[in-house]
């Protein structure tokens, strides 16, 4: 009898099987996941990359028409000579106008540098050119895929008002930043100056023919003529050369008309005027402002800068305690008396830098944290703009003395300081790492732990505003402005001192230094601070 | 009766065939759930490598370090160094020309962070876990037990995601062929100082 063929359709059922068997588990195991493969992110590099290509495909068109034979020379208009600018595109800004049009500030470091004459005499014995900061800023056109250029050129006011090319832009100019901002279309024509004075008044400045009824005179405007000098790299006449250098030395004089008050009361748009002829503004070419439909190079028009508004306080007393840090920092800084201390080197730039960083100021109601504290102040890390925010509580505020007040926003602003070093200075952050690791992978601590370098610093300042600024005018002696200095540098969690300042403890007496912290953050009557009243 | 007996051979052959099918698909089914299973186990287990990540993470401390006894699977944290890694800032600054695309997929990675449960016996003495989301202090207060993300690890690049009272930082690790994993740097996703 031949072999039953479900024994062989058996055999061919199980070999079936054992392929079915394989199949399915490839199929069972293809289904646990796999990476997927990386995908390209359009970040704002990219972004960039196409603002670039399109200024490399038309900055030989970005010139405004010639109008007029008498162009660049008898027009009383502010015109630089033209020179071309390379934009270093690793650095750049981007940021939106208050209209919603999109803008990326680029440097322009590299390229030739113009400055008015008058800002020779801010910087005595120092090369200006070290001081001015020029940027191109591409606007994005709302509809068309166009990205027109404005070269805004910062001049501060000395050197204490330098700010870095990543701490100072259009966007977001620091509101006790003294200076002048300039603003040129891409082919040098001035549109409109805007200055920050000392004293937080703001002037908008303007060139062009005085005599101009079009001159836009909004608000409490003078004129006056100043003189404008630029040099040009290739030999000139023996006027223009008398020295033989190989340069030309222009020289021209305009008239200014300056125009005081708020920034908001002005025009948002330049002008620009050519031989007394309305010629260009935000809106068009021509006074009806319809445009200029075959212009290859379209001007935007551009609001006033924004201020990033540092101080948010509410509170007079810590409002007007705090403008006297800030502005005061050189004072804070001045060691008369006691400079043969042996300071550690990034203590007096900590307060030199002060305000050369974005962070907020505000007073807020703190909430009570997990251990049933309300703490006095805290400071927190960048938000997603890049700003350090500190927060000063209200009740605090209200029952501290001055000095107090004095302290605390020192030494949050230290921590403010550090935050933005530890993300700018490399050696900065391994030694801040280096810190953690000390401190059992604790980031309040290894900050408090970094912070006790400054100690003497944050003593010397406290004395210094108290000295120029304060009610008792620096007459409660360098130990009690050091004791104070002691104020947050505690363990995490405890009353503890932080160990790094353990061994700086005056006799180590720590219960008096918690003592006169404790007198003086509620105003007691053992403080020696005095609490102000700033409504009286 | 011959015609009768292939009959019964075909209904054999018929039931017989039925039974195999059957009892295979049983087979079939019960080794693809124990795939899935062991899939799921292995998914849920730390790496030999995870540990030493998490090693290298606490080893240069002076002190025990507590870390709660389940990693954690918090996500957001990556739109937060995003400012970091693009360029904005530099707390963790590389040179790497790879490290954009370890980058890209660290953020497709962070999909598959999922809770897992760390084991003593994996780590050194130093790194003790704790059942208790909260820990007390020397004054008596309560506070939360420090948590981590597991290790992610691309290439020689590791990432792990650290979490306690007033921080929640990303430390970053890179793998060096003779040391080891070795901590580089960390960035600040959340970080309050209180005073």
């Amino acid at each position: 009898m031949p072999p039953p063929k479900y024994k062989n359709l058996s055999r061919f059922g199980f070999l079936g099987f054992l392929g079915l068997l394989i199949t399915m588990n490839l199929l069972v195991t293809s289904c646990v996941q796999e990476p997927e493969a990386p995908q390209i992110k359009l970040t704002e590099s990219s972004q960039l990359a196409k603002v670039r290509s399109w200024f490399e495909e038309n900055k030989t068109k970005l010139r405004l028409p010639d109008k007029g034979s008498k162009f660049r020379t008898e027009s009383q208009e502010l015109i630089l000579p033209f020179f071309e600018k390379e934009p270093d595109w690793d650095k750049f800004h981007h940021y939106y106008f208050p209209d919603g049009r999109e803008v990326f500030e680029v440097s322009l470091e590299n390229a030739t540098k113009y400055f008015p004459v008058s800002i020779i005499d801010s910087f005595p014995n120092k090369n200006p050119n070290n001081y001015v900061l020029q940027n191109i800023m591409f606007v994005k056109h709302p509809t068309e895929n166009r990205f027109d250029p404005l070269i805004a050129r910062y001049f501060p006011n000395n050197p204490d008002n330098y700010f870095d090319f990543q701490n100072i832009n259009y966007n977001s100019i620091n509101e006790f930043w003294e200076g002048r901002i300039d603003l040129f279309t891409y082919d040098e024509h001035h549109l409109i100056s805007f200055e920050f004075l000392p004293d937080g008044e703001k002037r908008t400045i303007s060139y062009g023919a005085s005599s101009n009824s079009k001159f836009r005179t909004l608000s409490d405007c003078r004129e006056i003529t100043r003189e404008i000098t630029w040099v040009t790299p290739s030999p000139g006449s023996t006027v223009d050369d008398p020295l033989g250098l190989g340069a030309t030395y222009h020289s021209k004089i305009i008239t200014e008309v300056v125009c005081t008050g708020s920034m908001g009361e002005f025009p948002t748009t330049g002008t620009v005027y050519v031989d007394g002829t309305y010629y260009y503004n935000g809106d068009g070419f021509d006074p009806s402002g319809s445009g200029c439909g075959t212009c290859d190079y379209n001007p935007p028009p551009a609001p006033a800068p924004s201020l990033f508004i540092i101080n948010g306080l509410d509170n007079p007393c810590t409002s007007d305690l705090f403008k006297k840090l800030a502005k005061g920092a050189p004072n804070l800084t001045d060691m008369t008396g006691i400079s043969n201390l042996d300071i550690f080197p990034w203590m007096l730039e900590l307060f030199r830098q002060g305000g050369k960083f974005n962070y907020y100021i505000e007073d807020v109601d703190l909430p009570v944290n997990a251990q049933g504290i309300r703490p006095n102040a805290q400071t927190k890390i960048p938000d997603s703009q890049g700003n350090i925010t500190i927060q000063i509580d209200n009740s605090y505020a209200n029952n501290a003395t001055s000095l107090s007040l004095a302290r605390t926003i020192i030494h949050e602003t230290a921590h403010a300081y550090m935050i933005y070093l530890s993300k700018t200075n490399y050696e900065f952050r391994i030694e801040l790492n280096n810190y953690y690791i000390a401190h059992n992978n604790s980031t309040p601590d290894a900050n408090h732990g970094m912070m006790s370098q400054y100690l003497f610093g944050m003593a010397i300042s406290l004395y210094n505003w108290d000295k120029n600024s304060g009610p008792t005018s620096g007459t409660l002696g360098l130990d009690y402005y050091y004791k104070m200095a002691f104020g947050g540098l505690l363990q995490n969690g405890t009353a503890n001192p932080i160990s790094d300042v353990v061994p700086m403890i005056p006799n180590g007496d720590w219960n008096t230094i918690l003592q006169i912290l404790e007198n003086e953050a509620t105003g007691n009557n053992m403080a020696r601070g005095i609490k102000e009243n700033c409504n009286d | 009766m011959k015609q009768q007996e292939i009959i019964w051979q075909e209904e054999l052959k018929k039931i017989v065939m039925t039974n195999f099918i059957f009892k295979g698909i049983l087979v079939l089914l019960f080794i693809c759930l124990t795939n899935i299973a062991k899939s799921q186990e292995k998914n849920n287990r730390l790496s030999d490598e995870q540990y030493r990540v998490i090693e290298a993470m606490y080893s240069k401390g002076k002190s025990e370090i507590i870390i709660f006894n389940e990693t954690i699977d918090y996500k957001s944290w990556i739109n937060l160094i995003k400012p970091e890694f693009e360029g904005n800032y530099s707390s963790c600054p590389f040179e790497d020309p790879h490290f954009p695309k370890i980058y890209e997929r660290l953020i497709l990675m962070t999909s598959t962070i999922s809770i897992k449960k760390i084991e003593q016996s994996q780590l050194p003495p130093n790194i003790k876990l704790s059942k208790n989301s909260l820990q007390t202090n020397e004054l008596g207060h309560l506070y939360p037990t420090r948590r981590i993300s597991e290790p992610l690890i691309i290439n020689n690049y590791a990432f792990v995601f650290d979490k306690t009272e007033n921080a929640e930082l990303l430390f970053l690790f890179k793998k060096d062929k003779e040391k080891g994993w070795e901590w580089k740097c960390f960035i600040e996703c959340y970080v309050v100082f209180i005073d």
